[in-house]
């Protein structure tokens, strides 16, 4: 069938070109000393956004903090505090991508597959599921930043682009 | 009948429509449902009983209909039971009616009303046990159950839409609008969903003002200050079924299962404002078409201006029958007359009206009921006696019969997490006992029925709900109603009637069920609600109860001398209302059932001709179709094309795990069979991890990057268990250990380079500062790099037994350097391939490692010399390890020298084929040795080099000697590895 005769919308999400990544994974029971990084986000859910509003250090799970295309000051500030004993900085470019939501389309896309309020009430980012996808979710200033398992990404796409009509909806 | 031309109703448009039903085309107005179309016509039969097949007409006005339930679309993919009250037509719909053959009118299977006597409750069990319940199977199945499945369905996919709200009102009626007022008002964000195409409930006929206008005014207004408020109003939409955190809605429009809108709401507070479901009264013959709930009646005259009879009786137990009667007569109807059950009138005002209806001719009736109805397909007049005098029968001809026995409050959907059920004996019903804090009912569903309480209810329970999310804004007054007065209602459920009238007298509709059967059940010892209900199928239809559950307790608390509240009624279970499967598998729908992955290198192997399947969740090449039309024959040349000269295969599923941290090296020990920390930085150990039983969790290489940084690879079947195997060991046993573990099998694409020539050629695509690396590399040793900028690390490691090169890389470099290594003179591989090889090679994987073997059972007993103690260890002395009949693993032959056998067969001695003693774990045709191969799982007892086995595969149609061999088939000093 094709979109119009599923009323499915056109590639309301686009993946984008893999990045440099790392994930920062600290010793449980061990405080991560982080001076340098004046806003450090210490609790899960805590995002460290950067001067374009971007998110530069996500503590998406409870020890592990991702830091998407890090700033090199930022990649410094990570291997410093890795050295200093309290965790392992691993670079895993490849392992998340980036996909891009239609801003007109994320909140009700995303309401599709998880109850966006209820996941990230009180926090501004969490690790979910994406339409059986595992994902990286964050949101600010009504915004949206999602990444994907790489390997799934190709399966969200195709997931996304059969949705039906009411997907278009705010 | 009225004309449909000339109808008058509130939810009609003027345009003209056609569907057909039956085949023959009806014509309708937009905004008709099948019922009110097909009444206007005067089409008054509808449908056919499952058990009996008698004639049915439409009993209500809305989704609880029982009788008139219609296939929906073409042959074959009809959608069956949608009720025609709630089904919009639409122009060119085709619709069909069910449980009859080979028409509506004559029905074949109405015979067995002939058998009326002896298709008692129970049947079935008892009759058809000789020879055997499977001789009459096909038959019962064929006429049992409403209509058929569609066998082909093109449902469109459902739209799915979590909803965080602090309230969510259920219902849309006079209570549900004044709770979703007031919790907004309060500052609440409110969700409401009404299951009706609008508003309103029984305002849309009740004559009624409210905050002293008419009640179709304030309706509006209360609408118009709920969008003020943003409150999310879901029309069409019924909840369906809901836990404490999560409650499940359904938009079905037009209430046609075609287009469903799931909502999965997480409400702070739920308002159930459902409001109620009319009662019928049994008494002999009260199905045929003609009678309807009173309720329905109105409502087909106000919506859509249908008069369902041009002579019409009332019957029922309370003050309302007076107030409706004086309606339809203001519309024109004629009412014959209003049979009251009551002895006597006990508020004034119904003097009045009852005085009104007598000067206009109509016949009331105190202390009288309907004993039994007269018409071959549909009603033609009724008998009516004095309850004091049951004899004294006399006929009133009408062809309408409007029932109302009492209403009971709609609380199915709050009790379905198992909530009680509260006798109320204001209303002589049930209603739902304590609630828990979060969840409330008002209104109807609370066993009120004046308007101005039903407001006040929903009023209160709107802002205690708000409340209950802390929101405490001014919510306002409550709104003053002023409808149709307290009904007065008095118990009655049954007709006096002769045992022999029983079994026409029915109690539930859709399953046929009677006093009769009823009776009988409780004569046979299942008088106790919940088992007559599983004796009798009484409310297991699609109403699941809702009109015959109170009215069948009651009845049986007749029956058996207990009052209605010891009787109780049986539990009800979600849905609330009929869900097509459909609806619930959200975006889990034709090819997205589950997620798949994909490797970096997916677009290749599509373009070149890989034939992929599913591995899990992954989609890998299973060959390549430029080597063969099929996977045996590609997979033959391919394999060999190894050995010979080379192949790449896409290895990047394999599970990669970091472990990394000062105390990694320890942690690994305790996790793997042999030691990780005697490995030394830039080597590789291929390594065996343990259940806890013992068992082999998983086996693959162990790299050490740096002192503190290892890289475990997993079977790509097994990388989730693994990791979290590891994480739960050292969450749980060593949570102060420091140690980290992340997965990074995306990280890392895998190209594995097998083969004579894959050295050579990798010197050639990697280059000259690679070249020396690769020269001296060992077998089980790696190096790091670059390769185009990207990170690259060389392992030299084989699967298939050749001179093997494992290349992890970065996703970027995947496919260029893929190509260049095809380009190179290195043909691609798929897994049948990769599987020729590993056999050949003794090499295993989950076929063997199938979470029951042991590490003696698979030849990994060298690892068990050393003394590291890990996981799993210690229990691998029991006894039952080394048991003469405990399987083994063995290598196969076909001892003929080419005969066939395949994986999965079973294996026998010759004198002994039905004990079974093994099986055959992979089997694969070895090009390198021209003949069947095998590994096989078998008895030690059995397990001898060179003796012979029978591998059995009936299903198949195999049989085939084999001969036990070592494992390993080719290559046994691995020269060709070492090269």
């Amino acid at each position: 069938m094709s979109a119009a005769d599923t009323g499915s919308m056109a590639t309301p999400i686009t993946a984008l070109p893999l990045a440099a990544c790392f994930e920062f994974v600290a010793h449980p029971g061990t405080a991560v000393v982080a001076d340098a990084i004046s806003a450090w986000p210490a609790n899960p859910g805590q995002v460290l956004w950067d001067a374009s509003g971007r998110p530069a250090l996500l503590h998406f799970a409870p020890h592990r903090w991702l830091a998407p295309a890090p700033a090199p000051a930022l990649l410094r500030e990570l291997t410093s505090i890795a050295r200093g004993g309290c965790g392992v900085l691993i670079e895993v470019e490849g392992k998340w991508q980036e996909v891009r939501i239609a801003a007109e389309h994320a909140r009700r896309i995303l309401s599709g597959s998880i109850g966006v309020e209820g996941i990230l009430a009180g926090r501004e980012c969490a690790a979910i599921l994406l339409f059986d996808c595992p994902a990286i979710l964050a949101r600010h200033d009504g915004a949206f930043n999602v990444w994907i398992a790489a390997s799934f990404v190709q399966s969200l796409l195709a997931v996304s682009a059969a949705l039906p009509n009411p997907y278009r909806g705010a | 009948m009225t004309r449909h031309s000339a109808r008058q109703g509130a939810r009609l448009a003027h345009e003209s429509i056609a569907f057909t039903f039956d085949g023959r085309t009806i014509a309708a107005r937009r905004g008709d449902t099948a019922a009110s179309a097909l009444l206007a016509v005067g089409v008054r039969m509808m449908g056919r009983s499952v058990k009996y097949r008698r004639a049915r007409g439409v009993l209500t006005a809305g989704f609880e209909e029982p009788n008139a339930l219609f296939a929906v679309g073409g042959a074959g993919h009809a959608v069956p039971n949608v009720p025609a009250p709630a089904l919009a037509v639409e122009p060119g719909m085709r619709i069909t009616s069910q449980n009859r053959w080979p028409t509506l009118r004559y029905d074949v299977g109405a015979l067995l009303r002939l058998g009326g006597g002896f298709l008692g409750a129970g049947f079935y069990y008892k009759t058809f046990m000789w020879p055997s319940w499977g001789t009459y199977e096909g038959l019962i199945r064929r006429l049992a159950g409403l209509g058929p499945a569609p066998r082909v369905s093109d449902l469109r996919q459902p739209s799915v839409e979590h909803l965080e709200c602090d309230v969510l009102v259920a219902g849309g009626g006079a209570a549900g609008l004044a709770a979703a007022r007031s919790a907004a008002r309060a500052g609440a964000r409110v969700v409401l969903c009404e299951r009706d195409v609008t508003c309103g409930g029984e305002l849309e006929f009740e004559t009624a003002t409210i905050d002293g206008a008419p009640s179709a005014a304030w309706i509006n207004t209360a609408l118009s200050e709920l969008h003020t408020r943003k409150v999310r109003v879901l029309t069409e939409t019924a909840i369906v079924g809901g836990s404490s955190a999560l409650v499940m809605a359904l938009t079905q429009a037009g209430g046609m299962p075609a287009s469903d809108a799931v909502y999965r709401i997480r409400p702070k507070s739920l308002v159930i404002a459902m409001g109620s479901i009319e009662r019928p009264i049994a008494f002999a013959d009260n199905d045929r078409p003609g009678i309807l709930l009173l309720g329905a009646a109105e409502r087909y005259l106000t919506r859509y201006g249908v008069h369902v009879g041009h002579d019409v009786v009332l019957f029922g137990n309370h003050d309302r029958l007076y107030a409706a009667a004086g309606r339809l007569l203001g519309c024109g109807v004629c009412v014959v007359a209003v049979i009251d059950t009551r002895a006597q009138l006990h508020a004034a005002p119904v003097h009045v009206l009852r005085a009104d209806l007598a000067r206009s001719g109509v016949n009331c009736l105190l202390g009288h009921a309907v004993l039994g109805t007269v018409g071959p397909r549909a009603l033609a007049a009724v008998h009516v006696a004095p309850l004091t005098s049951p004899n004294s029968v006399r006929t009133l001809a009408c062809d309408a019969l409007f029932v109302s026995g009492g209403w009971s409050p709609s609380i199915h959907a709050g009790l379905q997490e198992g909530g009680a059920a509260a006798f109320l004996p204001q209303i002589d019903s049930f209603g739902a006992a304590a609630q828990p804090s979060w969840r409330r009912i008002c209104g109807a569903a609370n066993g009120k029925l004046e308007l101005a309480e039903i407001l006040r209810d929903g009023h209160a329970a709107g802002v205690a709900a708000a409340q209950a999310a802390s929101l405490r804004a001014d919510p306002g007054a409550p709104p003053v109603g002023r409808g149709d007065a307290a009904p007065n209602l008095e118990s009655f459920w049954r007709s006096p009637a002769p045992l022999a009238q029983e079994k026409r007298q029915f109690v539930d509709f859709q399953n046929d069920v009677t006093v009769a059967d009823l009776r009988q059940a409780i004569a046979e010892g299942f008088g106790q609600i919940e088992h007559a209900k599983r004796y009798t199928t009484l409310g297991v239809g699609t109403d699941q109860g809702r009109f015959s559950s109170e009215l069948g307790a009651a009845i049986i608390g007749e029956l058996s001398g207990q009052s209605l509240p010891d009787v109780g009624v049986f539990r009800t279970r979600p849905p609330y209302q009929p869900v097509t499967l459909m609806a619930l598998t959200g975006h889990r729908f034709a090819g997205h059932v589950q997620p798949t992955r994909r490797t970096a290198l997916h677009g290749w192997h599509e373009v070149h001709g890989g034939v992929l399947e599913p591995a899990g969740l992954w989609l890998r090449p299973r060959y390549y179709r430029a080597h063969g039309d099929d996977a045996f024959s590609a997979g033959l040349i391919e394999a060999a094309r190894v050995r010979a000269q080379g192949g790449i295969f896409d290895g990047s599923t394999l599970g990669k795990i970091e472990v990394a941290g000062r105390d990694a090296a320890a942690f690994m020990d305790r996790m793997y069979l042999n030691r990780a920390s005697t490995l030394k930085i830039g080597r590789s150990k291929y390594m065996v991890a343990l259940r806890e039983d013992g068992m082999v969790l998983d086996d693959g290489l162990l790299l050490r990057l740096e002192d503190e940084r290892f890289l475990a690879t997993t079977s790509s079947s097994h990388a989730q268990l693994v990791l979290s195997h590891l994480e739960l060991w050292r969450d749980v046993e060593w949570a102060r250990s420091r140690v980290t573990l992340t997965d990074v099998t995306e990280a890392w694409s895998v190209i594995v380079c097998a083969g004579p020539q894959s050295r050579a050629v990798l010197r050639d695509v990697l280059g000259a500062k690679w070249s020396t690396i690769l020269d001296e590399m060992k077998h089980m040793q790696f190096a790091s790099g670059l390769w185009h900028n990207a990170s690259l690390r060389v392992l030299r490691a084989s699967f298939s037994g050749e001179l093997a090169f494992e290349l992890h890389c970065r996703a970027q470099i995947a496919a260029p350097l893929w190509q260049a290594l095809a380009d190179g003179g290195l043909n691609p591989y798929g897994l049948e391939a990769l599987d020729i090889l590993r056999v050949e090679k003794g090499y295993l994987t989950g076929a063997e490692l199938n979470g029951e073997t042991a590490p003696e059972d698979v030849g990994f007993g060298r690892l068990l010399e050393g003394d590291n103690r890990c996981v799993g260890r210690d229990l691998l002395a029991r006894p039952a390890f080394s048991a003469r009949d405990r399987p083994m693993l063995v290598g196969l032959k076909a001892a003929d020298g080419s005969s066939k056998f395949l994986g999965g067969a079973q294996l026998t001695t010759t004198d002994d084929k039905r004990r079974g003693r093994g099986h055959v774990t992979s089997a694969v045709y070895s090009p390198a040795l021209q003949q069947w191969i095998g590994l096989a799982l078998l008895a030690r007892d059995l397990a001898r080099d060179g003796d012979v086995v029978l591998a059995r595969d009936p299903l198949r149609g195999l049989e085939t000697p084999v001969r036990v061999t070592a494992s390993v088939h080719f290559d046994p000093a691995s020269e060709r590895m070492k090269a």
